[in-house]
């Protein structure tokens, strides 16, 4: 397979008379961590859901490889490669982590025995053994955030969307998914990260990709993005990017 | 038979109680035909309800409309028998050929509804059923039902004079179908219908087909509510279209699990062991007074318990039991996960 492992071309989600995404274009190359910033409504999440099937694009294409994947209902984009997470947790609560994870598994394995098989197999490399047969409602958000992940890594993704994952989390715990991500990301999984602390996409992105109101305003390396006025006019405002500007 | 012994562990040796119980009662009561006939429907409502909770109480996908399969059951072998002198038999198989078609076309159109939308809609369609049975009366016997034939005994047409029989035909019905829900619950299909009931959309963002795994779902648990309804039409020899087809039965199959508690794979057994006795007791020692004082009396005491627990008699905390196990303290040598429902139920079971 030549070429990016996700491409996006002309992507517009509109809600009625908002448009909440305009005309967005942007690859994702094999192996490589995309960051994605913006303010608060800025169209990260929709933008992800439309990636994710959650929400149909009004126009522009989604390709992964060479499968189109605009279009098509969750369920199959999930089974096409494409594996999210929630912004707010979404687990099965009354259900075991194991069997959280199980489940995903079950979507895409021959039989039961492979799901679990590959369930355990996730947990042991996010380190969540231990926990498998506690229910999901039992566990600190943290954890929590962890079975996310194990849950979307069942499916064998070629490509992991990770939404805002360090919301509600502290320091130590950021530090931990951090490291969780870097593991993946390592071990050569495509990722794309939405996040709202800009220190926590400095530190993962090899490229970021800046939204202000639906609009693409910066694509580059963080560095570069985060000196970018247009960058700090959105979200510190005009007078900043001003000074920014200035002194050199 | 691993799986027996599988079983009866997951359930804390409640099913072993329940299965003497049940398995004995005529013994002791064989002289009472009261009593004979109200074991008999309750384990036929069992049946049905067992059925319901595939979809339903796994599923969450709440059907009040499972009185159209039970019907369509009744019906269909009644009017083979009547009509056509078809063998009782095969017509009891037809019936559930029946129930499954028309659980694909319903589910089909219904199951793209989500919550109460699917209810109601359910509902609406058990009573349209109700309404064109009594409307093609050549066919159905309009309102005034349909009698079968008195053959006597004859278990070549499924008729016996020895009531008994029926006793132990509606047990193996209801013992396979709770079998049967069990495996759903330990398979693929029960884990994603589990899924689909917590968060749909999260169970598609896993790859779940989830119109599709509900589909299937309501076409198995069609299936034991048809047979339910075959059964009680041999075993009661009329139906007309409010006993197959009303709002009695249509609710009364999902009460049934939800005093039992819907989801938990014994709340149907224990729903019907309780409310199917209580209905037909208040139905013959409350007639002397004013009509529906019986059906006010069943009411209270189906509001109270669920009064006292929301999700049904299986979900009630018994003081004795402990709360929850240790954090990750697995079972010892018990790698697998138990199946889902039947873990809280065995630890709740009291």
């Amino acid at each position: 397979m030549a070429g990016p492992l996700l491409r996006v071309e002309g992507l517009t989600v509109r809600f009625g008379g908002l448009v909440a995404v305009n005309d967005v274009h942007f690859t994702v190359d094999d192996g490589e961590l995309l960051g994605i910033i913006g303010p608060n409504g800025a169209g990260k999440t929709t933008m992800f859901n439309a990636v994710a099937g959650a929400v149909r694009p009004t126009s522009g294409t989604i390709r992964i490889g060479d499968e189109l994947v605009s279009g098509k209902p969750p369920e199959r984009v999930a089974r096409l490669g494409i594996a999210r997470t929630f912004q707010s947790v979404r687990l099965f609560k009354a259900m075991t982590v194991a069997e959280n994870v199980t489940l995903s598994a079950s979507t895409v394995c021959p039989s039961m025995a492979a799901a679990r098989a590959r369930a355990d197999e996730v947990a042991e490399l996010l380190g969540m053994t231990a926990l498998q047969q506690i229910r999901v409602e039992e566990l600190p958000l943290a954890d929590q955030k962890k079975v996310e992940i194990a849950r979307a890594l069942a499916l064998r993704p070629k490509l992991l969307l990770l939404d805002e994952m360090m919301s509600g989390l502290n320091q130590s715990e950021t530090r931990d998914i951090i490291g969780v991500i870097k593991q993946l990301n390592g071990d050569g999984l495509t990722t794309i990260v939405i996040e709202h602390v800009l220190r926590v996409i400095m530190e993962l992105s090899h490229r970021v990709l800046v939204l202000d109101h639906g609009v693409q305003i910066a694509e580059g390396p963080p560095r570069d993005v985060m000196r970018d006025p247009r960058v700090v006019e959105a979200y510190l405002g005009r007078s900043a990017a001003q000074n920014l500007g200035e002194p050199a | 038979m691993n799986a027996v012994t599988r079983l009866l562990r997951s359930t804390g040796g409640l099913g072993l109680v329940v299965l003497v119980l049940v398995a004995s009662l005529p013994l002791w009561f064989i002289q009472t035909n009261f009593v004979l006939s109200v074991a008999t429907l309750t384990l036929i409502f069992m049946a049905a309800s067992l059925g319901w909770n595939v979809i339903s109480g796994f599923g969450g996908q709440i059907s009040f409309g499972h009185s159209i399969f039970f019907g369509l059951g009744a019906y269909t072998t009644a009017i083979l028998q009547v009509h056509y002198h078809l063998n009782a038999y095969l017509g009891v198989l037809l019936g559930v050929v029946v129930a499954v078609v028309l659980a694909v076309l319903l589910g089909a159109v219904t199951l793209r509804l989500r919550g109460i939308y699917f209810s109601l809609a359910t509902f609406a369609l058990t009573l349209v059923f109700a309404i064109l049975t009594g409307h093609y009366e050549g066919f159905t016997g309009g309102e005034v039902g349909l009698t079968l034939p008195l053959l006597g005994d004859a278990p070549g047409e499924f008729s016996f004079e020895n009531k008994v029989t029926f006793y132990w035909i509606a047990m193996i019905l209801a013992a396979l179908a709770f079998v049967a829900t069990w495996l759903v619950l330990r398979s693929r299909l029960g884990l994603q219908l589990r899924a689909i009931q917590a968060d749909q959309e999260a169970a598609q963002a896993s790859g779940v087909l989830a119109f599709r795994v509900k589909l299937t779902g309501l076409v198995i648990s069609a299936v034991p509510a048809a047979l339910a309804g075959s059964v009680y039409m041999q075993y009661v020899g009329f139906i007309d279209p409010d006993s197959a087809f009303g709002a009695t039965v249509a609710t009364q199959i999902a009460v049934i699990a939800f005093v039992g508690g819907a989801g938990k794979l014994w709340g149907p057994v224990v729903g019907a062991v309780i409310l199917v006795p209580l209905q037909q007791l208040l139905n013959s020692s409350l007639s002397a007074y004013p009509a529906g004082f019986n059906l006010v009396v069943y009411a209270l005491v189906v509001l109270v318990i669920l009064w006292i627990e929301p999700r049904g008699i299986m979900s009630m905390r018994f003081r004795r039991r402990r709360a929850r196990p240790p954090t990750g303290a697995a079972p010892p040598g018990e790698p697998d996960p138990e199946p889902a429902a039947a873990v809280p139920s065995s630890r709740e079971a009291g």
